[in-house]
């Protein structure tokens, strides 16, 4: 009461001339409104709270079951992924070497100091005359004589002929 | 009436807790509602914010520390939840906020909700035209009854700054009287 007493007193220190202004506001509400407004609450409330079961249902399956399995899963997939490729990379290196000419002159070297003492030379007789049974040598003299034509600048005749 | 305490252990069992809600709801309705009500005017606009206040009551009272008093807390969030709305409402019709009270200062005698003499009706007109702040320190001190102390620590704004703006709105009310 002397609450209210004082807010009087400081009003009409302040302004004299709104000396018996109402206290009260002048709003209503209509009927019954707090009994409806409590049920619109509550049925808002409830509903919040089972989403907030569901998300949180969701979130614990996640986080228990799905998760681990989920990053166990994808480290293997990055692994088989990288795996594949390192594959497919040494394939392409592979093929890329299986012809002869690609080799350098230092790769040939060591090949031929690695397998010096098991080099078969009846192996290799062999295929030099298979080689030589495939490939054609029966020139004619038209042929023969084209070619010396065009590169008779480079043929040195001398030593051909020793 | 049951206690505050109560409230908050009932609160805390899930069984218990739409219960304590509505044991919440029973006791302050009236107090927050009319609060509300005085700054949003209209009592559709009064409703929507009420539920919107206990709804964050709702999600948040597991929360509440007991350091204050509950209904400092409630009319905080109250208070809080009238602002938004009203800075709601000047966005959505891309006006001024004055423009939106301008607005209800026009409405007010027509609303059914209103049944205030031609004294309370001037009285409110004259508060549509104060800023929001001053506005609601007026109705908290002079509608409320509300010391000083506990209107600092529900705004969390001083004392001295309480005063100054309560002074400065009861001499616009004045003046509005002067002149209309």
């Amino acid at each position: 009461m002397d609450n209210k007493k004082d807010i009087l007193k400081e009003l009409n220190e302040i302004a004299p001339n709104l000396k018996g202004l109402p206290k009260e506001d002048g709003f209503n509400l209509p009927n019954n409104y707090f009994a409806k407004m409590q049920q619109a609450v509550l049925e808002r409330a409830t509903k919040e709270e089972s989403v907030k079961d569901t998300e949180s249902f969701l979130s614990r399956l996640f986080n228990g079951a799905l998760k681990p399995k989920l990053a166990l899963a994808s480290v293997l997939l990055l692994a088989g992924l990288s795996i594949g490729y390192l594959l497919t990379q040494q394939n392409a290196v592979a093929e890329e070497c299986l012809q002869i000419s690609c080799l350098t002159y230092s790769e040939i070297d060591a090949y031929v100091a690695e397998n010096l003492y098991t080099f078969d030379e009846g192996e290799f007789e062999s295929d030099i005359e298979t080689a030589s049974e495939n490939q054609s040598w029966n020139f004619d003299d038209d042929v023969l004589e084209n070619y010396l034509l065009e590169h008779s600048d480079d043929i040195d005749l001398e030593n051909l002929l020793e | 009436m049951v206690s505050d305490k109560e409230i908050l252990f009932l609160f805390k069992n899930d069984a218990t807790r739409e219960r304590a809600l509505k044991m919440l709801m029973d006791k302050y309705q009236q107090r927050l509602y009319a609060h509300i009500r005085r700054m949003v005017v209209m009592h559709n606009d009064a409703d929507d914010v009420m539920q919107n206040t206990f709804i964050k009551v709702w999600k948040g009272l597991h929360k509440f520390k007991s350091e204050s008093q509950l209904y400092t807390w409630l009319y905080r969030i109250a208070s809080n939840e009238a602002l938004t709305f009203l800075a709601q409402k000047k966005k959505k019709f891309a006006t001024s906020l004055q423009d939106v009270e301008h607005d209800l200062s026009n409405r007010i005698a027509a609303d059914e909700q209103f049944d205030g003499d031609a004294i309370q009706l001037k009285l409110q007109q004259a508060l549509l035209t104060l800023p929001e702040k001053q506005r609601q320190t007026f109705n908290m001190r002079y509608f409320d009854d509300l010391k000083y102390d506990e209107m600092s620590v529900i705004l969390e704004t001083s004392v001295g700054a309480l005063k100054a703006n309560y002074h400065h709105a009861v001499k616009k009310i004045e003046k509005y009287f002067s002149e209309h």
